[in-house]
């Protein structure tokens, strides 16, 4: 396979199982998709689309765990992920691939200072003397805006509040200049006024470093305003894919677009009445036949619940679905 | 201590929930904190008041203070006319079941053991209801959109998240309250849920002629489904308005900053100059004065020295702010066109 020479990640068909002891999770089912530098990549969907598992797996994390089945290719920098051993890996991780969770709180040691914890990052990987290591960890907060860096150095993460940790967690993350940086819902921990300021930095980060981003979300506006493409999964697949600002606005997916009808905006008029998508997401145990969404659909037919779509050019967007071209407002 | 003020509530028709000046301190003695201080609300029949703010606004706290689950420092909460502050625990009892609360999390609020059928018969037992019979239980479960033939014997576990939020709803429904509080009710769920819930609350209070105290932090949320929006930042008011001037054309400094915060949709400039980046001082050593100025961009002196107390601005529009915005929609965040969407 000659993977593209311009994307940096690049996943094929990955799929990620996991046995438990009432019967096989098809977490994440025949996912593929390409990342550049430079680029934002939005994963868009709710608890247990797969979303988080998939992110999981491209860091290469999800290799230990015991329970889980990993199949496909995810070439980073053209070397496959899930080959490499733990050493390999390792090397990759902080080097090349940083990582920001969703609580910064587990994220970071409890029992270290903040200035300690960046330090030691820098000093293992990118052998700087602990003077050196200390000054860079202060450069490191000041470029993710934390104020009077210097003091902060020394304080625990407890110390710090909700939105403070997760920018330490995020300069960990850049803090050796990584290519890819995977955000696993950032800032869903975080309040809104300080959701938007992470936001920013983390867009700003990456366009100053060149990095890629993969940023999950269950956030559709965020995906909108901080994207360059967004990708919709749904019961373990990918049901869509385009450009993040006109996704929404262009979706043929009777799923994004069902999301897109049923959330209470700002801007929309308050006497629309929503229209929210009846039923509730498939249980990953067992997934429906077919087209995974077709139990919700309200315009599933006969081979929707038979035949599963691949993705397919659509109007706007690459979209998984039988009716496309049919489906119309 | 100075209130945020009462300038908005409506005396007249007598409103069916008020709260007037309600203080609570929580922590221990000596790190007595003010989560709620001296914040007045009221809720006419039928009507939905939305109360937005961040985590520690004391929003959560306010609707405890209301039920009287933990003590009030000071302030006063009237049920139809009747005075709940100060009642002993056993007519609290008689008095507690007009007011029930739809919680955040909807499955941690059903017992375990118990099969759906005995959690909607005992919560109006516990209330002091009659025991229903299993028609009146099938009715309520019908009425929240609930298969009562598919539901019946199921436990929690057996149930989503969504599902389980109706069965809730069913079991306040069956003890027919005067006013339903939700603190959060659809945060924890998925956002294709979300919407099943809000149309569900709201089809309700309809049918039945609720009042619903309804809280969260989500703005879009509140926005649609409230009559009246109550801000609150730090234990305090900051503004009331209507749901469509509220976060169209803020009056405080805070709204604006909420509203600039949202990323939505569709909203092509979410407020241009973005937040501050300043994160909210601790309630335990609130500002003085104006709790909001240590972010405010227009604080002066007198924001420290002076409480602002909530004024009239317009029409059921209301801030506590000694520099308020412009009321012009030009000072107010662009707001784009709904109709460009979905053609």
């Amino acid at each position: 396979m000659v993977p593209d020479p311009i994307s940096l990640l690049d996943v094929r068909d990955l799929r990620v199982r996991y046995a438990t002891s009432k019967g096989m999770v098809h977490a994440v089912d025949g996912v593929s998709l390409t990342l550049a530098r430079g680029e934002v990549l939005a994963v868009v969907g709710e608890s247990g689309s797969g979303k988080s598992v998939l992110a999981r797996s491209v860091m290469g994390l999800e290799r230990d765990v015991t329970t889980a089945r990993l199949t496909g290719d995810v070439r980073f920098d053209d070397q496959p992920i899930l080959e490499l051993g733990p050493r390999q890996r390792r090397a990759l991780w902080a080097r090349r691939i940083g990582m920001v969770f969703q609580n910064p709180l587990t994220s970071l040691n409890p029992v270290l200072r903040v200035g300690d914890q960046i330090a030691e990052v820098l000093r293992v990987h990118r052998s700087l003397g602990r003077r050196a290591a200390t000054e860079r960890a202060a450069e490191l907060l000041a470029e993710v805006r934390i104020p009077s860096p210097r003091a902060r150095l020394r304080q625990y993460p407890h110390e710090l509040s909700g939105g403070m940790r997760q920018r330490v967690a995020i300069a960990l993350a850049v803090a050796c200049e990584p290519d890819l940086l995977i955000a696993d819902e950032p800032t869903t921990a975080l309040d809104v006024t300080v959701q938007r300021q992470v936001l920013d930095l983390l867009a700003q980060l990456t366009a100053e470093h060149g990095m890629a981003t993969l940023l999950v979300t269950h956030d559709l506006g965020i995906a909108a305003r901080y994207a360059h493409r967004t990708l919709v999964m749904y019961g373990g697949r990918v049901v869509e894919q385009g450009p993040a600002d006109r996704l929404f606005d262009e979706a043929s997916h009777p799923y994004t677009r069902g999301l897109v009808r049923s959330i209470p905006r700002l801007t929309a008029r308050r006497d629309e009445p929503l229209e929210p998508i009846g039923g509730r997401p498939p249980d990953p145990r067992a997934l429906p036949p077919g087209c995974r969404f077709a139990p919700r659909c309200p315009m599933a037919e006969d081979r929707c619940r038979h035949d599963d779509p691949s993705l397919r050019p659509g109007p706007h967007t690459t979209v998984a679905c039988h009716l496309v071209g049919e489906v119309v407002a | 201590m100075a209130g945020t003020g009462t300038a908005h509530l409506r005396p007249d028709p007598a409103p069916r929930l008020v709260a007037e000046d309600v203080t609570v301190e929580l922590g221990p003695r000596h790190a007595r904190a003010q989560a709620v201080s001296g914040v007045s609300l009221d809720v006419l029949d039928g009507e939905t008041v939305g109360v937005v703010g961040e985590s520690g606004c004391g929003k959560t706290t306010l609707l405890r203070a209301m039920l009287q689950l933990v003590p009030l420092a000071g302030g006063s909460v009237r049920l139809d006319g009747t005075e709940l502050t100060g009642l002993g625990e056993r007519e609290m009892r008689r008095h507690r079941p007009a007011l029930q609360l739809l919680y955040q999390d909807p499955v941690s609020a059903l017992n375990p053991r118990r099969p759906v059928h005995q959690l909607l018969a005992e919560g109006a037992v516990m209330a002091g209801r009659p025991r229903p019979d299993d028609e009146r239980v099938a009715q309520a479960l019908d009425e929240v959109g609930l298969d009562p033939d598919t539901v019946w014997d199921r436990r929690r576990s057996a149930l989503s998240g969504g599902q389980c939020q109706r069965v809730n709803l069913a079991r306040a429904l069956l003890i027919e309250p005067r006013v339903l509080l939700c603190d959060e009710p659809v945060s924890a769920l998925d956002v294709s849920v979300q919407a099943q819930i809000l149309n569900l609350v709201a089809h309700v209070r309809r049918d039945r002629d609720l009042s619903l105290v309804f809280v969260a932090h989500d703005l879009a949320v509140v926005r649609y489904v409230s009559d009246r929006v109550v801000v609150m930042y730090l234990g305090k008011v900051c503004e009331v308005a209507p749901p469509d001037e509220v976060f169209a054309a803020p009056r405080h400094p805070y709204t604006r900053l909420l509203r600039s915060s949202i990323v939505e949709m569709g909203d092509d400039d979410a407020g241009g100059t973005g937040p501050s980046a300043d994160e909210p001082p601790s309630a335990l050593d609130p500002p003085s004065g104006c709790r909001f100025r240590t972010r405010c961009p227009r604080a002066d002196a007198r924001c420290a020295d002076d409480e602002p107390v909530l004024a009239e601005v317009g029409p059921g529009h209301y801030v506590a702010c000694h520099h308020p915005l412009e009321g012009s929609p030009a000072a107010a965040t662009p707001v784009a066109p709904p109709e460009r969407r979905l053609a």
